[in-house]
């Protein structure tokens, strides 16, 4: 199971990762259900769904399916854990969810074999608190780097199965540019001091 | 070549960028344009979403299609949404509190057991480490366990914060300063991630400078 739980400010950290994600259940032929909590973000999550399974010759209703959005994280993540079609009806689209190959036989957490989270925010406090306490749901999570150090104690005391951590090699190239920027202005700022103090200039 | 469609997206994608990133000279009408927009279309999603996706699938389907207590329970949640709009009129925004009121309730309640039994209990199980040994693991321990320790301490205001726990908070706020440090890294890490995202759709849908 995939959950959209970011939307366009977090779409250059969290696209690639969800992508790679994808590539990687379709290649190993492992179904994929998504769904998501930020209305605006699923679209994203459908078209990079769509792009993915198209590579792989996926099939919609077979081996993936969108089940769409339901407002309300606590509601959506406790009914699920008890029958997923008293909250999921039907799909994205109108189709009734016993009636696709997929998700026929999926009740609860426990016909889901792992959900991957894609957080920019604090849905990921909500499914662990949830559905990962509650109802023992496997779960693994890709965070945007804000995210990142508060998911990190939840992989320590092994509530989750893993993180997202891998940064794009531009990202970091960028983040030592701005230690060099860091650097370069407190040695100014250092050399500069006796200059502002003989002008009488105040820090 | 893309469609139309296609090529009056990516024209109009860039044409916003460009002017949310004119905001960097200073504020400007074209800022103000691609801020508005955003809100607005923001908002009307968000409508469209719950119209179809909430009210509609969870609401007036199955009050067509369910019969008995199934069909007529789901007035009660129908009417404390209505009664919620009732803020929007002075002398009637009283009885929004009844619905708030609700999910107030339902939150908290449902918040309480969450939180000591996603949160609390594991977080202090997985402080509680073993130190034995002169390995990397126990002096790993070592630190989360001191970190966690005086940290706390340091939030310990009971007491004026000189000799033993003096010392206890200053090593505490060490470490707070050291997670703040992560934290705005991170938060760095991602602004320079969305200034990478905008730079890469300029160059490469926009400008086709790359392939």
């Amino acid at each position: 199971m995939v959950s959209i739980d970011f939307d366009a400010t977090s779409a250059p950290e969290l696209m690639p990762m969800l992508r790679s994600v994808l590539r990687q259940a379709f290649a190993k032929d492992v179904k994929v259900i998504m769904l998501g909590h930020i209305a605006i973000g699923l679209p994203l999550g459908h078209t990079a769904l769509e792009e993915v399974a198209a590579e792989h010759d996926a099939e919609y209703g077979v081996d993936y399916v969108n089940l769409g959005y339901r407002p309300g994280y606590i509601a959506v993540m406790i009914a699920m854990g008890r029958e997923i079609e008293d909250i999921f009806r039907t799909d994205y689209q109108g189709t009734p969810i016993r009636d696709m190959e997929i998700t026929r036989d999926v009740h609860s957490y426990a016909d889901i074999d792992l959900l991957f989270g894609f957080e920019h925010g604090a849905v990921i406090d909500y499914w662990v608190r949830y559905a990962q306490a509650r109802f023992h749901q496997k779960m693994t999570f890709g965070t945007t780097a804000v995210m990142a150090p508060d998911a990190y104690p939840y992989l320590q005391a092994g509530q989750i199965e893993g993180l997202g951590t891998r940064g794009m090699p531009a990202q970091q190239w960028g983040h030592l540019l701005v230690i060099g920027f860091i650097v370069l202005g407190n040695l100014g700022y250092y050399f500069t001091k006796g200059k502002r103090k003989r002008s009488g200039e105040t820090a | 070549m893309g469609s139309l469609g296609m090529i009056i997206g990516t024209w109009l994608a860039g044409f916003l960028t460009l002017a949310i990133l004119s905001f960097l000279y200073k504020d400007n009408p074209f800022y103000k344009l691609a801020e508005h927009l955003y809100v607005g279309v923001s908002a009307g999603y968000w409508l469209i979403y719950v119209a179809f996706f909430d009210v509609e699938p969870m609401l007036v389907t199955p009050f067509m299609e369910e019969t008995g207590v199934e069909k007529w329970i789901l007035i009660v949640p129908a009417a404390l949404g209505i009664i919620m709009l009732s803020r929007w009129f002075p002398k009637t925004a009283w009885l929004s509190r009844w619905p708030i009121a609700f999910t107030v309730g339902v939150g908290a309640g449902l918040g309480i057991t969450a939180n000591l039994q996603g949160y609390v209990v594991p977080q202090v199980q997985a402080t509680l480490l073993p130190m034995t040994g002169f390995n990397l693991v126990s002096l790993n321990n070592l630190i989360l366990v001191v970190g966690v320790v005086t940290t706390i301490l340091y939030f310990y205001f009971s007491k004026a914060h000189k000799g033993v726990l003096g010392v206890t908070a200053k090593i505490g706020i060490v470490f707070i300063m050291v997670s703040f440090g992560a934290s705005f890294g991170y938060t760095l890490m991602a602004r320079i991630s969305l200034l990478i995202g905008r730079l890469y759709f300029i160059l490469t849908d926009l400008l086709r400078v790359i392939d």
